[in-house]
């Protein structure tokens, strides 16, 4: 526990320092945040029982930003400390694995409760997005979605060998279910494009996380099958991670 | 107490023998160099010892614990400076090794070891901004943060300036004054004579050559070499390589009373007299090639 808090604290410390990092974490979806809520402000949601566009799309935004926060950072970021022989460093240490990647993951969630905050805060004094109808919900489905995405990066990280190559095969698949996802715009009904969408887990978070800032709520505001897929896609992405994870630079 | 004990160790990458067979025994405070070229086997031996590298046979103790099986005790005991690494770009150097003095049960105090890396001015700066030879110091200090009682050091010296290694000879001699165990390997032929107690030589991933600097491949038993510019009617047998006459003994007192006797006597300048004893270069070379 002592050794999670420490390694906390220096992800947090070096984080910060970062200027890459905090951008791709913060300015990037806080630019889109601010291009598309403004651009659809006076838009509504036909298929959503006529509700402001901007009531659904401070939820799905803030689902891209925890997918860039956990996914890309945790990908890009574990490819690099792997092939400069930081993470081979480490092993000489006597710093076990479940506490570098427990500091890692609670370091991920420091950042999207802090995107959260920041997210619900300007759709809610800039854009008149009502306050989550549901907050035990919305809690359970992002701190949910970072463990898979952060479980998810970390796989990823394993099938890049090259730290050069890895922004491209990270930020492809991200961006495209991004867009398929109803992230930008309520997902499509039906078609190729909403199947395929339905089997990853990033539409899943956007539905869990809409879910309690929908005013149409009834009942408990949880999203059982979506919270199931979502928990499936992080064991699954887990135990690739584990299976395949190495220390090692490739070279 | 013996600190590391290897017996027939191989490794072998696909069907390529690496190590093949290989004994090793290191006392509680003894420096051991490992020399040797490229692809010798040198860095696949370590790495085993580091628990890195999967061997293919053979018994190895560190400490008395099998380094294959990833004990933490072992990593709490063993300090490793790898050949090259790099991390924690966005800390200061006291950062990163504050850092990693909270994963050691007894750490050194972090002010000491950057004294000890002399890495005093650095202190304060992100390791993003440090030299090539400023980084491999941070390396060395993270290797000896955890207090180590045995340290795996792999070409600690590569890169450095001529200054910059006497400082880190300085670092590792007072290591071991302390009764550190170090296992070093270097190309470097002064670094193992300056440092070690003992050498091994290693080629195609065998020990070809094993013993104290200056005995190594008998090279006190070899006798010296004695170089003046070539003069006719020299009183003893001798080469000529390019116009320096050469000659071998192993009695080199009495040859070079009558050689200098005789040109004394002759008048005789023999400009440029040298008296050597094949260096620990000439050896290695022999041996290694």
């Amino acid at each position: 526990m002592k050794l999670l808090v420490w390694q906390l604290r220096w992800e947090q410390t070096a984080y910060w320092r970062n200027p890459q990092s905090a951008f791709f974490s913060f300015a990037f979806p806080l630019m889109f945040l601010a291009v598309f809520a403004s651009l659809n402000s006076g838009a509504r949601l036909a298929e959503f029982g006529n509700i402001p566009y901007n009531q659904y799309f401070i939820p799905a935004i803030l689902a891209f930003g925890l997918m860039s926060a956990c996914y890309s950072n945790l990908a890009m970021g574990l490819t690099d400390r792997r092939e400069t022989g930081a993470l081979k460093r480490l092993r000489t240490t006597p710093l076990p694995a479940w506490a570098l990647v427990g500091g890692l993951l609670l370091s991920s969630i420091v950042i999207t409760a802090i995107l959260a905050v920041l997210t619900v805060g300007a759709g809610v004094l800039l854009y008149d997005v009502h306050l989550p109808y549901r907050v035990l919900p919305l809690l359970v489905a992002l701190t949910l979605g970072a463990v898979t995405f952060c479980a998810l990066g970390i796989a990823v990280s394993t099938f890049v060998s090259n730290a050069d190559a890895a922004p491209a095969i990270v930020q492809f698949p991200f961006f495209l279910l991004n867009f398929i996802s109803g992230v930008f715009f309520p997902a499509p009904h039906s078609g190729f494009l909403h199947d395929a969408a339905q089997v990853f887990p990033l539409v899943h978070l956007v539905n869990a996380s809409f879910a309690s800032f929908d005013p149409r709520i009834t009942g408990s505001g949880f999203l059982g099958r979506d919270l199931v897929i979502l928990a499936v896609w992080a064991v699954a992405a887990t135990l690739i991670a584990v299976r395949r994870f190495r220390w090692e630079p490739h070279r | 107490m013996t600190a590391i004990v290897v017996q027939g160790l191989r490794v072998s990458y696909g069907d390529f023998e690496a190590v093949c067979g290989l004994d090793l025994r290191v006392e509680a405070g003894e420096v051991v160099a490992v020399l040797g070229p490229n692809g010798a086997g040198k860095t696949s031996t370590v790495e085993v010892l580091e628990g890195f590298r999967p061997r293919s046979a053979g018994h190895v103790e560190v400490l008395g614990l099998d380094p294959a099986d990833n004990p933490r005790e072992l990593k709490q005991r063993v300090g490793v400076v790898l050949q090259e690494s790099q991390s924690d770009n966005y800390l200061t150097v006291s950062e990163v090794l504050r850092k990693h003095a909270g994963y050691y049960d007894r750490p050194r105090p972090v002010a000491e070891v950057i004294n000890l890396v002399g890495l005093d001015e650095k202190a304060g700066a992100r390791v993003k901004t440090l030299s090539g030879g400023q980084r491999r110091r941070l390396d060395v200090g993270l290797g000896i943060v955890g207090s180590p009682e045995v340290l795996f050091l792999d070409e600690p010296t590569t890169g450095f300036d001529p200054s910059a290694r006497r400082s880190a000879w300085d670092l590792i001699r007072r290591l071991a004054s302390e009764g550190t165990t170090i296992l070093l390997t270097t190309h470097f032929m002064d670094e193992a004579q300056a440092l070690a107690d003992r050498v091994l030589v290693m080629a195609a991933g065998k020990v070809v050559a094993e013993g104290p600097p200056n005995g190594l491949g008998g090279r006190d038993l070899e006798g010296v070499r004695i170089r003046f510019r070539a003069v006719p009617g020299v009183p003893f047998a001798h080469d000529v390589v390019d116009g320096v006459a050469e000659l071998h003994t192993t009695d080199e007192v009495a040859v070079l009373q009558q050689l200098t006797s005789w040109a004394l006597a002759g008048g005789v300048a023999l400009e440029g007299l040298v008296v050597e004893r094949p260096s620990l270069e000439d050896i290695y070379l022999r041996l290694t090639s």
